[in-house]
């Protein structure tokens, strides 16, 4: 029986898809499958890095042939892929393109989905198990899935401990025929900080009265640029008059819910918690340990943002030099 | 143009679900039901479609009296037709089994454009949209915050985790709202009250048990640790910094 | 002797006279009733406003004689008071002399005669005088507030020419004929002594004019009452009397049973309760209220004395159109008010504080009307700042304002429920503010720490009670606010503890006044006064008082909505030896800027209402401000941060707790400790104290 992986690229592969092959090649180990994989935008430079991961197949389109990001093309073509091999799970990182496409792919095999799952595991009797979080994550949720096939896509997660004495892949080539598109894609609008629209942002940056003035923004602008994140601000900042009302977050403001928002130089009152109390984690950097937020974030910083958030951004600079 | 709207109703999102004795379920029954976040904003634009190039806008539910529920909602905010399709009697349905029963009723109203929200906030089960696109073939695109329709085609701008993608397509398609696409409107009390005296047509989705049969069981449901592990670094402490800058590498680049 | 003066010198043309009064009675009637005919296209029933029919009465007997809804800095009154207590005299006098005339009683006769003839002089030079004030304030003075229209000269020299017509006529009199009694009436007697050079004839002809002069002076005066802005003199004690004192506290609700109803709230002039119609045109534009508005104050569109002009004259539109035959074109598209009439923004600026009606000399009810409007555009058209709709779903779906996810926050509250506490004397209810607000989680702390160092068994409700409604029922959402009110009632129901104490005073007012309408009967303290009486029942101990001056503010719905301004000095009194007051004080106190909803507005025209008050307060060279409202505490707060004014702001609850702590300690660890570390402090810097408060690190 057969594990079959969709992996995801922008750039480099994606740390998602790191995360579900550690986790699909932890089932396969205990299932004793065979681990498939497929690279939608393969970049031969980066082959190397699949190496050992315990991806015994890796199934590479030929370039050109099927356009990235069109759910449309893929479709038809990874359907006929999960049918042939007879897959018994069939796993994707939990990010856009993997939920569409595993809820399409799941119509198409009339098979059940798991979206968002944290966890993936095996029976003795080899059948998968999956957490799926329910109700936002306050209800938690094992699945046996019974009923061959299955899909699931996974929430990234640490891949510390990840296999990485595994086999050479052995590569496949396809060379599917293309029906032509109705769906096209006209423009890959990437994130900039003037782009992300605060309530869409996954990430947020945001100041407050700890800014000081009108011309003290550099700092969270640039790491807003290396996080792909949007800048928000406190009612404080935008009543100063030192930023547009456009980028207030609070209960006159946006409510915003982004994954992680860092909180600069705001105090935190309940009119700017009611903006942002869905987000995910919350750090907070302020000079008074006494601010309100310190009590309702994650990770709290007491100290300067000015010297802070400086070294935040060039250490990620650093880090992302040397990933790439 | 026809438009269909696909609405459901969730238990209200301020209050914790409980465990059932058995533990392999949700118990729901003391919740109030509320109309599910995303898809207000597929009624609303829905309605903002109507508004500008003239439809007829159909709300579906799928369920018993809390697809009324959600229904009446949708005619609160201004929909004027009420679907609701009634799964086979005792069918515990999972994403798969309520794209189906869907997929029947919308074959025969055909319509040319389906919004629905992106998720439904109680299962987060995030696939029934894009399963009916592809039972009924049309095409699809999932949490879309920008969409408009010219001269036929439609414009969606699709979230994904580096941007934005710009999908152009012909109807008939499949589209599911993400916040940010639009402000769904507060209902004005009158058309609170007229909703709850509004008709609602019934279907039956006329698919058998053991085709909607679930392919999974639940083993068990938990409730996770609420509490969130809060982590000061007082000025000057070692490790905040290397701590968050850890996080920032893990939370950015998933 | 008789002691009375000559009357009956033209008996012969009695009947002239009386056709004359006939015809001035007639007017005065026709006027009054057109008014009162238009007043009752409002809504309600008259029956609203006729319980209590004794102490109206006394209560208007009182307002008219003592002035004592005038009797507030800085608008002068006496010089209102003289007229109006003129007019009482003079008419006194008139129905004397006609009951002696026509009835021959003796009320123009003797000692009471002599009285009443020299306080007729008397009173008509104070009317003069006071028609001079009148006229000089208005003209040469000239109040920004106040309303100005030229009629108004003219109706200051009508009013005295009616006064100088009756004194030169007793002066002619006195001429003519020697009066026995010339000092009982000074006046005449000094206007007659001019007059000794003429014949007379002259004066008999001058008597005769006089005579007739003033007659159809006083007549016209009376006839013109209800076309003029004297129609005040009928309005105003008409809204006096039909004044509810609660009107604010306690708001109509609304029917929802009807299915088939299209509108809610006041969309059109007709749609107002009747009151609010008599209000409007009660209003003599003093512009009290204007003055003392914080909307006003601070720049906002809103001047509460220019909404019952332009509905009084849109009364009057209406009014006209109907009777001349224009309703079924009318009622097809109905005369929408707002908008059209009152502006948007102006609705929206109300911070209900109240201070308009504690100021209104008349009795007008401002703030419901404010509310009827709003409930029109958010029920009806739900058309409303965008900022709203954000506080109105978070009530919705999780129950409070902001929208917070209940079970975050409730652990850190750490206090009993009514599950842990059974046998809980009283039920704690820390409001929304309370639950989830950071800030003010530190007041129910402090709060907690004091109910039970007095030993009182307290109970606080968990995660089923949802907001009080205050907000949603003053920002015009009465539907949201009664499923609010009605899910905690059920609630509070089931608990069964019926003493409840909070130190919201919003939650104060709607549990307390506004739950009994729906079923909810509760006894609700505010903690100012609990916390007030466990100190003189000595179940708290007295703490040492503090060195350094501090201030109450008084939160709006305290000291107007519940009339408790005692309770909150007497506790100040005991954490500070100098307790002052900031200059707008007490009933008078000025607005933080949060009521009515508010606080969940932006403040987009002008200064912020919460600016001036920090004005006002850094302008007193105050520090230390002390309060009891979590709207208060918060605005000014913001306030004071954003004007980087270094002003420590504090909830009584708090103070009283750091105090009593203080003193706890000093005197058992220095025996002969002086207070010299108090709460209350120079220059506190309470960010550092909190720190090391229930923060735990890592």
């Amino acid at each position: 029986m057969k594990i079959l992986v969709l992996l995801e690229s922008r750039g480099e592969l994606t740390l998602g898809s790191l995360s579900v092959i550690a986790a699909a090649a932890q089932a396969a180990d205990r299932g004793h499958m065979e681990l498939h994989a497929v690279w939608p935008e393969p970049d031969h430079e980066q082959l190397h890095r699949l190496a050992g991961l315990g991806i015994n197949v890796l199934h590479l389109v030929r370039e050109d042939l099927l356009p990235p990001y069109s759910q449309e093309a893929w479709i038809p073509f990874l359907t006929e892929l999960a049918q042939n091999l007879d897959a018994r799970l069939i796993a994707a990182p939990a990010s856009a393109w993997g939920k569409a496409l595993c809820a399409a792919l799941a119509a198409r095999l009339d098979a059940e989905l798991a979206q968002d799952c944290l966890s993936l595991d095996w029976t003795l009797d080899g059948t998968p198990l999956v957490r799926k979080p329910l109700y936002a994550g306050k209800i938690l949720a094992d699945l046996r899935l019974d009923h061959s096939p299955a899909l699931v896509t996974l929430r990234p997660r640490s891949v510390k401990g990840a296999k990485r004495d595994g086999p050479i892949p052995r590569i496949v080539g396809h060379e599917p025929s293309l029906s032509p598109l109705r769906c096209v894609l006209k423009e890959l609008v990437p994130l900039s900080t003037g782009a992300v629209k605060l309530t869409e942002a996954r990430v947020i940056v945001a100041g407050g009265r700890g800014i000081g003035g009108p011309d003290n923004w550099t700092a969270l602008r640039e790491l807003c640029d290396i996080l792909g994140a949007a800048l928000g601000a406190s009612r404080a900042a935008v009543d100063a008059g030192w930023i547009h009302q456009g980028h207030q977050v609070g209960q006159t403001g946006k409510t915003v819910s982004p994954d992680l928002y860092i909180a600069c130089g705001i105090s935190g009152t309940i009119q700017h918690r009611a903006g942002m109390s869905n987000a995910g984690t919350v750090v907070a950097i302020n000079r008074d340990p006494g601010a309100e937020i310190f009590q309702y974030c994650d990770y709290g910083l007491v100290g300067d943002l000015f010297e802070i958030v400086p070294k935040l951004t060039l250490e990620l600079k650093a880090l992302r030099g040397q990933g790439s | 143009m026809k438009i269909a709207v696909l609405v459901k109703s969730v238990p209200d999102t301020a209050v914790i679900p409980e465990i059932g004795p058995n533990g392999v379920a949700v118990v729901t029954g003391h919740l109030d039901f509320v109309l599910n976040p995303f898809d207000e904003y597929a009624v609303e634009a829905a309605l903002q479609m109507k508004q500008t190039h003239g439809a007829e806008v159909t709300a579906l539910s799928l369920g018993g009296e809390e697809a009324r529920q959600a229904l009446r909602a949708a005619f609160a905010m201004g929909i004027e037709i009420g679907v609701q399709v009634r799964p086979p009697r005792g069918a515990e349905l999972t994403g798969r089994g309520i794209a189906l029963c869907l997929a029947q009723v919308l074959r025969n109203l055909a319509p040319d454009l389906i919004l629905a929200g992106k998720q439904a906030v109680d299962g987060d089960g995030a696939q029934v949209a894009e399963r009916l696109a592809e039972h009924l073939g049309y095409l699809h695109a999932s949490a879309v915050t920008r969409l408009a329709l010219e001269n036929g085609r439609l414009t969606a701008h699709q979230a994904f985790e580096e941007g934005q993608l710009v999908l152009e397509m012909p109807l008939p398609a499949v589209i599911t709202t993400e916040k940010g696409i639009n402000e769904p409107r507060y209902p004005t009390l009158p058309r609170i009250l007229k909703a709850r005296r509004m008709e609602i047509q019934e279907l039956d989705a006329g698919l058998s048990d053991a085709r909607l049969e679930p392919g999974w069981r639940v083993e068990r449901i938990s409730i996770p640790r609420p509490e969130r592990h809060r982590r000061l670094f007082s000025e000057h402490e070692a490790g905040g910094v290397e701590h968050l800058i850890g996080l920032l590498q893990q939370k950015s680049r998933s | 002797m008789e002691v009375t003066r000559p009357l009956g010198t033209y008996s012969h043309l009695y009947w002239l006279m009386y056709l004359l009064t006939t015809a001035a009675a007639a007017s005065l009637a026709w006027g009054v009733w057109s008014r009162v005919r238009r007043w009752r296209l409002g809504q309600g029933r008259i029956r609203d406003r006729l319980d209590r029919r004794w102490s109206r009465t006394l209560e208007l007997a009182l307002d008219l004689a003592s002035h004592r809804r005038f009797r507030r800095a800085p608008h002068p009154w006496i010089f209102h008071a003289l007229l109006v207590w003129g007019c009482g005299i003079f008419l006194l006098g008139t129905v004397c002399v006609m009951l002696q005339e026509h009835f021959r009683l003796p009320t123009f006769m003797g000692v009471w005669y002599l009285l009443l003839s020299l306080t007729l002089d008397l009173f008509a030079a104070l009317v003069l005088g006071a028609l001079a004030w009148a006229a000089w304030r208005r003209f040469v003075r000239r109040p920004e507030e106040l309303t100005r229209s030229p009629g108004d000269g003219m109706l200051l020299l009508f009013f005295a020419a009616v006064v100088i017509s009756g004194l030169l006529l007793e002066g002619v009199r006195m001429a003519r004929q020697e009066d026995p009694w010339p000092l009982w009436s000074p006046v005449g007697h000094w206007i007659s002594g001019g007059l000794s050079g003429f014949g007379m004839d002259a004066l008999t002809s001058a008597h005769q004019g006089l005579w007739w002069g003033h007659l159809l002076l006083a007549l016209g005066f009376l006839a013109a009452i209800p076309y003029t802005r004297l129609f005040h003199l009928f309005a105003a004690p008409a809204a006096l009397f039909f004044n509810d004192r609660h009107a604010s506290q306690v708001l109509i609700p609304l029917d929802f049973s009807d299915e088939e109803t299209a509108a809610f709230g006041v969309g059109r002039i007709e749609d107002f309760h009747w009151k609010r119609l008599l209000d409007a045109d009660a209003c003599t534009h003093c512009g009290r209220c204007q003055v003392q508005c914080p909307a006003w104050d601070s720049g906002k569109p809103l001047s509460p004395k220019e909404v019952g002009a332009v509905l009084s004259s849109c009364l009057a539109d209406h009014d006209r159109d109907r009777r001349t035959g224009q309703t079924g074109d009318r009622a097809a598209s109905p005369a929408p008010l707002i908008g059209a009439v009152i502006r948007e923004e102006a609705l929206w600026a109300c911070t209900t504080c109240r201070a308009c009606e504690v100021y209104c000399p008349v009795g007008i009810e401002h703030v419901p009307r404010f509310i009827d409007m709003r409930r029109f555009l958010v029920l009806t058209e739900a058309r409303f700042p965008a900022e709203l709709q954000t506080t109105f779903r978070a009530l919705e779906r999780h129950g409070n304002p902001w929208g917070i996810a209940r079970r975050e926050s409730d652990a850190t509250l750490k206090l009993p429920t009514p599950a842990d506490e059974p046998r809980a004397e009283i039920l704690l209810w820390p409001g929304c503010s309370g639950f989830f607000d950071p800030r003010y989680r530190q007041v129910i702390a402090a709060l907690a720490g004091l109910l039970k160092q007095a030993g009182i068994r307290f109970a606080v409700p968990g995660e089923e009670v949802v907001c009080c409604g205050d907000g949603a029922r003053r920002l015009g959402n009465e539907y949201l606010f009664q499923d609010l009110a009605r899910r905690n009632i059920a609630v509070l129901k089931g608990i069964g503890i019926h003493r409840i104490v909070t130190p919201c005073p919003h939650c104060l007012n709607t549990l307390s006044n506004e739950y009994p309408q729906f079923g909810g009967h509760f006894q609700v303290l505010h903690h100012s006064v609990l916390l007030q009486n466990l100190m003189v029942e000595k179940r708290l101990p007295r703490p040492e008082p503090g060195k350094a001056p501090a201030a109450f503010h008084d939160p709006c719905y305290l000291a107007r909505y519940a009339g408790e301004m005692a309770a909150p000095r007497e506790l100040l009194r005991a954490v500070t030896d100098s307790p002052v007051e900031i200059p707008r004080h007490g009933e008078e106190s000025f607005c933080c800027g949060g009521g009515g909803g508010r606080i969940w507005l932006e403040e987009d025209a002008g200064q912020s209402v919460a600016a001036r008050r920090i004005q006002e307060i850094v302008d007193s060279s105050l520090v230390n401000i002390v309060t009891a409202c979590p709207f208060c505490l918060t605005m000014l707060s913001d306030g004071a941060k954003r004007r980087g004014a270094d002003i420590q702001i504090s909830d009584l609850a708090e103070i009283l707790a750091q105090n009593i702590k203080t003193s706890g300690k000093e005197s058992s660890h220095e025996q002969h400790g002086n207070g010299g570390h108090p709460g209350v402090r120079h220059r506190p810097h309470r960010q550092e104290e909190r720190a090391s408060g229930d923060r735990n690190p890592g």
